[in-house]
């Protein structure tokens, strides 16, 4: 149930990023929706969560780009995981 | 533990090095054979054009109803933008027309050889028994009685009564009382022509019936009245019947809309002037 949920939210966030400049114009927020469902994906479960959230969501956004596919799927499984185990050893040391 | 952190390394690695893999597989591929685009992208599409179809119902509902609460202010302002616009339209087209006149009018002035004074008309007559109109020139201007009063496309009337300094009162052709020395232009038949009680028509009398005088005739001044300059249009024959006496009943219709005049110019006689000079 938990992927489930995490995969729609991901979707969710990709479309949101493509498809709201259009309606609402948020371009002055420059805000990257899917990064951050990855970072809290990452922050609540860890980085194996954060790596796998990060894949999805930077495979789709690369399909949705018409760029290389694979690139944003490398920079956000690299910044999941990293987020994942900062936050372990945030929350062991804190 | 330790197993368990290396295990995660080596899927971080193998995941970061399968995205590597993947991105090296594509830059060797053209864009138009990239299959996994194509059928990602056609999918993705697919939702983002759901989600953006239901946006845009909930921006047309904003715009088309929530938004409506200023249209009401917007739609009187504009209104009244409009009705100032068209007033504003009116008086360009009214300046327009009186520029079209005064035009025709110096044309007239500069082609004939007479000697003119341009004159505005300032009140009409309203009385049907007789047509006249006040123009804005008077003695101060030169202007005496029985000057004739012409405009661009013909005759319009003459000077009446004593003129003020600043103003003169103008007899329409039309009158019942007035009358021109005339001419058929195309066979010179002489005769008068006459202001026809109650009717914009004119009469033209004492033509013989013994004279060519058709329909569509060009009436023009003969000059013979000493008010008149000669050879200015009155009108065109619009009937003409042979009379039971001498002369034929002849009506003529004035090429000048009496009902639109703005503008006129006064003939100025030079030796009508030196002539009420020498009497006083």
């Amino acid at each position: 149930m938990k992927v489930v949920t995490l995969v729609a939210a991901i979707v969710l966030s990709v479309t949101v990023q493509t498809a709201s400049a259009r309606v609402f114009d948020l371009t002055f927020v420059n805000i990257d929706i899917p990064l951050v469902v990855v970072v809290l994906s990452a922050l609540s479960g860890g980085p194996i969560v954060g790596l796998w959230a990060g894949t999805l969501a930077g495979f789709l956004q690369d399909l949705m780009s018409g760029g290389l596919v694979g690139v944003s799927g490398l920079a956000k499984s690299f910044i999941g995981v990293t987020t994942g185990f900062l936050a372990k050893r945030l929350m062991r040391t804190g | 533990m330790f197993k368990k952190r290396q295990r995660i390394g080596y899927l971080v690695l193998a995941v970061l090095l399968s995205h590597v893999l993947l991105i090296s597989v594509q830059v060797n591929v053209s864009q138009e054979r990239n299959l996994l685009q194509t059928v990602g992208f056609s999918a993705l599409a697919g939702i983002d054009e759901i989600f953006t179809s239901s946006a845009n119902a909930v921006g047309s509902v904003w715009s088309g109803y929530i938004s409506l609460r200023d249209t009401e202010e917007e739609n009187a302002s504009l209104r009244e933008s409009i009705a100032q616009l068209e007033l504003q339209l009116q008086q360009q087209n009214a300046l327009a027309r009186q520029a079209r006149s005064l035009h025709r009018l110096l044309k007239l002035r500069n082609s004939s050889e007479i000697s003119t004074l341009p004159a505005q008309v300032i009140a009409v007559d309203a009385t049907p028994w007789f047509r006249t109109f006040t123009v804005n020139r008077g003695t101060g201007d030169g202007v005496q009685q029985d000057f004739a009063v012409i405009a661009p496309n013909g005759v319009v009337g003459r000077v009446v009564g004593s003129p003020g300094p600043w103003a003169a009162k103008v007899q329409l052709l039309i009158d019942r009382n007035a009358a021109a020395g005339a001419l058929i232009d195309r066979t010179r038949a002489a005769g008068v022509v006459v202001g026809v009680d109650g009717q914009s028509l004119l009469r033209m009398d004492y033509v013989s019936n013994l004279e060519d005088v058709r329909i569509g005739d060009a009436v023009v001044t003969s000059g013979t009245d000493g008010i008149y300059p000669k050879g200015f249009v009155i009108g065109t024959v619009q009937n003409v019947q042979r009379g039971e006496d001498l002369y034929k009943t002849i009506l003529v219709e004035p090429v000048v809309d009496f009902g639109n005049l703005e503008n006129v110019l006064i003939v100025l006689n030079d030796e009508r002037v030196a002539q009420l000079e020498g009497v006083e």
